[in-house]
């Protein structure tokens, strides 16, 4: 029997692979999510917030209890271990699906922040990461009234189980970290705000640089955004006619992508595609004048995805990864290219297409 | 014809000696006037109705020696003498023994009560078949004979297990289909038996493998007549056994045991769905309370967070770690298993009530178990009835229990090795020198036939 003993013996070994971790499930606390905030008496220092889950005994009743615990220390690591003092279940980050940074810490070198994310083998990277405005405690401190599990319903803004919000842009902790430290792209946050009626909103979005510039765009520039990143097609748009009179066209199907030409003298070209079904207007509409208000729609988008692309490049951001793509379609080093992209930056020229299909006016007659 | 005149001299004494002591042995002796003779028998092992009509008138009526020989002989189931021990054995078997002076004639006259032809309750069908085979050889033959018109069928019978039991096996196969290798390989274990009592044909089953212990069937044993028809016409040796219900068909792959005669009998997508619900049943009996066990205590994060908390908060009254919770209640769900199949008809559904209900219930309500092991226990249990021939689910019953301790010690890792292990032991067996992981059972393939 060598062979068998051969067998066993590589089997024996394979399971020397396996980790040490034994440890029921009630006798672990699931971080549901986490903050970082800058430390109120310590410089340079961190204040970490766990936001820990506890389970109810009742198991009919799904469990709304959470306990958060905050530390302050020069690093991550560290104040982690001093949390782990204080609650007597071990702590575990594997259902850790939510972090949010405080504005404050924006300011800050983000890739420096974020390293103890990527390191540590427990973090999902599947995790969504915000900005917590005014600061991260505070939104994890909330409790939306439509919440039955603690973080849940950041869970739900974010995973698209839920809502599905052209506001609402997803930033999951992988992609963050390759736009921090990728050249030619800048990194963007959705920034998650407290509202009046206990709950959370998140209609805008945060872009860094790795020069430390921050921009936050306001909710329509959010909108176009998505539709001009995703081709996000859960919008709405409102379309002026003339002073007093207005229609609300409702998207069924954006496609939306962009074309690099000119390498020294770069055009951006973007086509947008949608269809759409009207869903709200002041006056009659008219089969015959279709045509017009095809055109007037098409205007529309084309003035605000204009609008919101001068900005950025006004800002020197570039959260679409133009450089990225320019970086694709050159030669040199790439030390070279990305400065060449940096002084040729601010004079690209960007065009619009638009085309736009009304399908129809709605169910009325 | 002639018997040897020193025959008789040395069986009668030998005869005398084995059987005058025993109650039921009959030596008897008729004189019609022209001529003796002695008839011996063992009168419960025959159809002693039958002796007057066949042996006494005829005696009585024919005055001629030799004239009454020839009746004999010219009789279905008239045997000639051989030696002392066969006919010892013949005569355990069933026949009559004449001595007409010097001459030994025998006549088998075998009578068994046990005949009827019992329903197939162990794999049943809805709309198969309803009756299975009787505990007598011969009625089994008849009923397989009425399955399977080929003049091809042949039945040998010369084999005798068990010192003791000296119960009488024969083989059934098609010798245009049968795979001559297999047949050579059966024949030669069947000779080999070397037990003293062979009673049932699990029993069998033990003695024709080469391992020793064993955890999985290589043999199949049914009970069914058109299981064994479908199994003839593969070219498959049937081994069948005096006084069981039961044969054993060789050889028989894993992919045999998963499947019911129902499959044939349905159309084709609803056939090939229960065989898919079978494979599902299968992994589910054997990977559920690993899976748990190496969920719960090494990776929770597999689970979505709501499903996470949900079995966190029903097993925080739990006093016990993960796998203890897991093998008590597997233990129990044995025991209920075990206690339903030994008891009598009529206390079993009590037994099935109180345990299967009340005491789930009260386990969760008492805080020793959580919620979800009940869930994962019951449908555990319910998974592995699906497994239609009995003898695998009670291997795969076993199987799971290595599972869980290789989980229960290195966490999932543990189940994935042990799941590869098990694989391993699964491709090292064989039935009769086919492959036991050799999927598909088709003709075409076969490595060697008759040509």
């Amino acid at each position: 029997m060598g062979k068998g003993r051969k067998v066993f013996y590589v089997l024996f070994c394979l399971l020397l692979l396996s980790s040490c971790g034994f440890k029921d499930i009630d006798k672990r606390a699931f971080v549901v999510s986490m903050g970082i905030d800058e430390a109120s008496n310590m410089e340079d220092g961190y204040e970490i917030i766990l936001k820990v889950a506890i389970p109810e005994a009742e198991s009919r009743k799904e469990s709304e209890k959470y306990i958060l615990l905050t530390e302050e220390s020069q690093t991550i690591g560290e104040a982690v271990n001093i949390m782990k003092g204080r609650i007597s279940n071990e702590l575990d980050f594997g259902h850790m699906k939510m972090i949010v940074l405080g504005s404050d810490i924006m300011k800050r070198d983000l890739s420096k922040v974020m390293d103890w994310f990527t390191r540590r083998r427990d973090i999902q990277q599947i995790a969504y990461v915000g900005v917590g405005k005014p600061d991260a405690k505070t939104i994890l401190d909330v409790t939306p009234k439509i919440e039955r599990l603690p973080s849940n319903s950041l869970f739900l803004f974010f995973g698209e189980t839920g809502t599905e919000s052209a506001y609402v842009t997803t930033s999951y902790l992988f992609n963050f970290r390759r736009d921090l430290k990728e050249r030619g792209i800048d990194a963007y946050l959705p920034v998650i705000e407290p509202n009046d009626t206990g709950g959370l909103s998140i209609a805008k979005l945060m872009i860094s640089s790795k020069e430390k510039i921050l921009l936050e765009l306001n909710e329509e520039e959010t909108k176009m955004f998505n539709i001009l990143n995703k081709g996000y097609d859960k919008f709405n748009m409102v379309v002026e006619t003339d002073e007093t009179n207005y229609f609300v066209l409702t998207m069924d199907q954006v496609d939306s992508s962009y074309t690099f030409m000119n390498r020294d003298q770069p055009v951006i070209t973007f086509t947008i595609n949608f269809s759409s079904l009207v869903e709200e207007s002041t006056f009659e509409f008219n089969k015959s004048k279709m045509e017009k208000y095809k055109k007037l729609a098409e205007e529309t988008v084309q003035k605000s995805a204009k609008q919101l692309l001068l900005k950025l490049q006004e800002n020197n951001l570039d959260p679409f990864g133009f450089g990225v793509h320019y970086r694709s379609i050159q030669k040199g080093s790439e030390e070279e290219k990305i400065k060449q992209w940096d002084a040729l930056y601010p004079n690209v020229s960007f065009k619009i297409d638009v085309k736009a299909t009304i399908k129809g006016t709605g169910v009325v007659e | 014809m002639f018997g040897k005149s020193n025959n008789v001299d040395q069986l009668k004494p030998l005869l005398e000696k084995n059987f005058k002591g025993s109650k039921d042995a009959t030596f008897q002796n008729l004189d019609n006037g022209n001529y003796q003779l002695k008839m011996i028998y063992i009168n419960s092992v025959i159809d002693t109705s039958k002796i007057h009509d066949m042996f006494v008138k005829p005696f009585f009526e024919v005055e001629k020696k030799e004239q009454y020989t020839k009746y004999l002989q010219s009789l279905g189931d008239y045997k000639e003498y051989k030696n002392e021990r066969e006919t010892i054995k013949d005569i355990l078997h069933g026949s009559v023994v004449f001595l007409i002076d010097q001459t030994v004639h025998l006549i088998g006259l075998n009578h068994q009560e046990n005949n009827s032809v019992l329903d197939a309750n162990v794999e049943t069908t809805i709309m198969g078949p309803q009756k299975g085979l009787s505990e007598n050889i011969n009625v089994n033959l008849n009923l397989i004979r009425h399955r399977y018109h080929v003049p091809s069928l042949t039945v040998e019978n010369n084999y005798l297990v068990g010192d003791k039991s000296n119960i009488e096996v024969v083989l059934l196969y098609d010798s245009e289909q049968v795979d001559t290798k297999v047949l050579k390989k059966v024949k030669e274990q069947l000779n080999k038996v070397d037990r003293s009592i062979v009673q049932s044909a699990g029993e069998l089953h033990r003695a024709l493998t080469s391992r020793k212990r064993r955890l999985f069937p290589t043999l199949m044993v049914t009970e069914r007549p058109d299981r064994i028809a479908y199994n003839l016409s593969l070219g498959k040796v049937i081994v069948m056994m005096e006084g069981t219900p039961f044969v054993l068909i060789t050889p028989a792959v894993f992919y045999d045991f998963m499947t019911s005669m129902e499959d044939f009998y349905q159309p084709y997508f609803v056939g090939k769905f229960l065989v898919l619900l079978r494979y599902i049943g299968l992994l589910i009996s054997l990977f559920l309370p690993s899976f748990y066990v190496g969920i719960i205590s090494y990776n929770p994060e597999i689970l979505r967070i709501q499903l996470a908390f949900s079995i966190a908060s029903s097993r925080i009254p739990v006093p016990f770690p993960s796998y203890l919770e897991v093998i008590f209640m597997l233990i129990m769900m044995e025991m209920l298993v075990e206690a339903s199949i030994r008891l009598p008809k009529t206390i079993g559904p009590t037994a099935t009530t109180v345990g299967g209900l009340i005491l789930g219930q009260a386990t969760t309500e008492a805080g020793l178990v959580s919620n979800i092991m009940i869930i994962i226990v019951a449908s555990v249990a319910i998974s592995n009835f699906i497994i239609p021939i009995n003898e695998m689910s009670f291997s795969m019953r076993v199987v799971k229990y290595f599972l869980l301790l290789f989980t229960t010690l290195f966490g999932l890792i543990g189940l994935v090795i042990s799941t590869i292990g098990l694989i391993f032991y699964l491709v090292n067996l064989e039935s009769h020198g086919y492959p036991y992981l050799k999927l598909f059972f088709s003709e075409s393939k076969r490595p060697s036939k008759v040509s």
